[in-house]
């Protein structure tokens, strides 16, 4: 069996001492910096990818993705111990994780937060080996109009599902614009270089990452730096949930891992988005929907599941068609071109050893997580007590300097300074970042596929619109405009949870 | 009165300054045809999307009421003060003194630090970050320099 053989490549990868030894060092540092109020899963690993420089390209994405999904994992001790949610994914967790430790059940919300996000990574993992492989056979024969289709719909999916949709598209837009400088590759002509020489190679994705992921989310967090946060004990006698508990959180950890799953394997639609969707079902299913916000444990196990379980599944898009669903595995994707390892269908055949021991990875990191988040959550906890006015210019310099040693390059320090200043500002004005980011890295790889499918099909538009898969992505993308038109226009109405 | 959302009204007219920014520079390259685009046809399109974006997002402001939230320059001076001082001195003096010298700046954006604690955090930072990508890592980084 095929799947067989792959497991068998990848777990010979992963298991050799180099790639354990990154994989924890990745899921450490991310629970680390997850853990840290204010910095997500994107901060986290575009913050730490300098460090990968000088490794080679499996190892490299296996500590990246450590840092991943380390970082949704400790993402939930800061939900729910600080009732700061590390991640926007955990803030779902905090409703009801908060609540439980403030009735003296921490150790157990940790606990069972744990087991549920380990339930959901293994289950999103055993998916990534079935589905990857078939996804990928089938992309082998797209060609330009079905990748500008998918693209296209990749990058509308993450734009509508925002709050305010139309400054959604309005983000993706500008990502894209942005990536339009530099270099163009069909002419050789160097478009808004502004003079610099720089900027001839075009935006460093880094820098754009950098600069509206860590710069831009410390200066939110300055903002509303509030009162020194009380952080109670947990001692490991206290996270064992009773057998009432356990029972109680078996079925929404098994149901938050499927809607995870699922959503993880679209394009453009984040975990977060999942999370909520997880807790509503939880809070209807349940005999007496009053105690959520006060303290359920179903109200935490179903969408830590699904957030970790859409945190494995959203690399099968990333993996085997090359789109990324996320901007996280937007900057996964950029760290496989520049270690000159071009992403796309033909991955799993050209690379069988990046992919498969990648995916193996996730699973050594998992069973990392558990050890690192169970017996050792005492490290945890007392890192939430470091005042954040000591960790944050430690932070600042860890951006610069891992923005220098990019490229070398001083200047793309300037670019994170200027994305910094201009991405907080955005923030203010309610815009979501992460849609930028996306549009960034899809933009190039949109324009490329655009002008080859016109250049194939003369001109004729309709040539794209009549291929079946590629038709029917660009209808769906018309639906989720439309919607999100009419969405804005309506006179705005409280977005249900 | 009429009623306006000033954050969504500033934050349409910003889309409408990039998407025209780049489209009127994306004039100065070949356009070229459907067939063969130049290389200013793809950031025409984009900057024309944004424009249009922009001027819906600026109408969809009106008739909801707003108002805009506070910059706070007493939080970001000091960040961006600090980075630049960073961009500066790395290249002429090294990684040590710019580190700590960044640090340092960096703490007056909180109200909590006090300076002789912000001094030895300068030092460890500094410290460290040579450590860990210096002797460590390896990475060709100045570490001390001369300015002269």
């Amino acid at each position: 069996m095929d799947i067989l053989n792959n497991v068998v490549i990848g777990f010979s990868t992963a298991l050799t001492a180099t790639n354990i030894f990154y994989c924890f060092i990745g899921v450490f540092l991310g629970t680390l910096l997850g853990a840290l109020p204010g910095i997500g899963a994107l901060a986290a690993v575009s913050m730490l990818l300098p460090l990968t420089i000088g490794l080679d390209a499996t190892t490299a994405l296996v500590m990246l993705a450590g840092v991943y999904y380390g970082s949704e994992y400790g993402g939930s001790t800061a939900s729910i111990l600080l009732n700061l949610p590390g991640t926007p994914t955990n803030a779902v967790t905090c409703l009801d994780g908060y609540p439980m430790a403030k009735q003296g059940k921490a150790g157990i919300a940790l606990f069972s937060t744990t087991m549920a996000s380990f339930f959901g990574g293994s289950v999103g993992i055993i998916a990534l080996y079935a589905l990857a492989p078939f996804l990928a056979q089938w992309a082998i024969a797209f060609g330009p109009s079905e990748y500008f289709a998918l693209m296209v719909l990749g990058l509308v999916a993450a734009a509508v599902t925002q709050d305010s949709p139309l400054k959604g598209l309005a983000m993706v837009v500008v990502g894209m614009l942005l990536g339009t400088v530099g270099t163009d590759v069909d002419s050789g002509v160097a478009r808004y270089h502004f003079g610099l020489f720089e900027l001839r190679d075009g935006i460093s994705f880094i820098a754009l990452a950098m600069g509206i992921f860590g710069v831009s989310e410390i200066l939110h967090s300055l903002r509303d730096a509030g009162g020194a946060p009380e952080v109670q004990n947990v001692t490991l006698r206290s996270m064992i949930p009773s057998r009432e508990e356990w029972k109680s959180s078996r079925m929404p950890t098994v149901r938050g891992t499927i809607i995870g799953g699922a959503f993880g394997v679209l394009p453009g639609i984040g975990s977060t988005v999942a999370t909520f969707i997880s807790y509503a079902l939880e809070k209807r299913l349940a005999k007496d929907p009053s105690r959520f916000g006060k303290g359920a444990i179903e109200g935490i196990v179903s969408p830590e599941a699904a957030n970790n379980a859409g945190a494995q599944t959203a690399f099968i898009p990333t993996l085997s068609l090359g789109i990324p669903g996320s901007a996280t595995m937007a900057v996964m994707l950029g760290t496989l071109i520049m270690n000159g390892i071009a992403p796309g269908p033909q991955l799993m055949m050209t690379h069988p050893e990046v992919v498969w021991g990648l995916a193996a990875s996730f699973w050594v990191g998992n069973v990392l997580l558990v050890i690192l988040n169970v017996p050792m959550i005492g490290l945890w906890v007392r890192l939430l007590r470091v005042p954040y006015h000591l960790l944050y210019p430690a932070i600042i310099i860890l951006i610069c300097i891992g923005t220098y040693t990019i490229r070398s390059s001083v200047f793309d320090i300037m670019l994170v300074l200027l994305f910094g200043v201009a991405g907080y500002w955005l923030r203010l004005l309610r815009f979501h970042l992460a849609p930028v980011l996306i549009g960034f890295i899809l933009g190039p790889m949109i324009e490329e596929n655009f002008r080859r499918a016109m250049l194939f099909a003369r001109g004729d538009f309709t040539a794209i619109v009549a291929r079946p898969l590629s038709g029917v992505a660009l209808a769906i993308c018309v639906a989720l405009i439309l919607w999100a038109v009419y969405r804005a226009i309506r006179p705005a109405q409280p977005v249900s949870a | 009165m009429l009623k306006i959302d000033k954050t969504d009204l500033l934050s349409g007219l910003i889309v409408l300054a990039v998407g025209s920014y780049f489209a009127y520079g994306a004039l100065d390259y070949r356009i070229g045809t459907v067939i063969r685009m130049g290389p200013g046809y793809v950031p025409l399109a984009l900057g024309l999307i944004a424009m249009g974006l922009g001027a819906l997002i600026m109408l969809s402001s009106l008739g909801r009421s707003g108002a805009l939230e506070s910059f706070k320059w007493r939080v970001v001076l000091p960040i961006v003060a600090s980075i630049l001082a960073f961009w500066l001195l790395l290249p002429r003096v090294g990684v040590l003194p710019a580190t700590f010298v960044t640090v340092l700046l960096s703490t007056l954006s909180s109200p909590k630090s006090l300076l002789v604690p912000a001094i030895i955090l300068g030092v460890i930072v500094a410290v460290l970050i040579w450590a860990c990508f210096v002797l460590l890592l390896g990475l060709p980084i100045p570490v001390l320099r001369s300015p002269f």
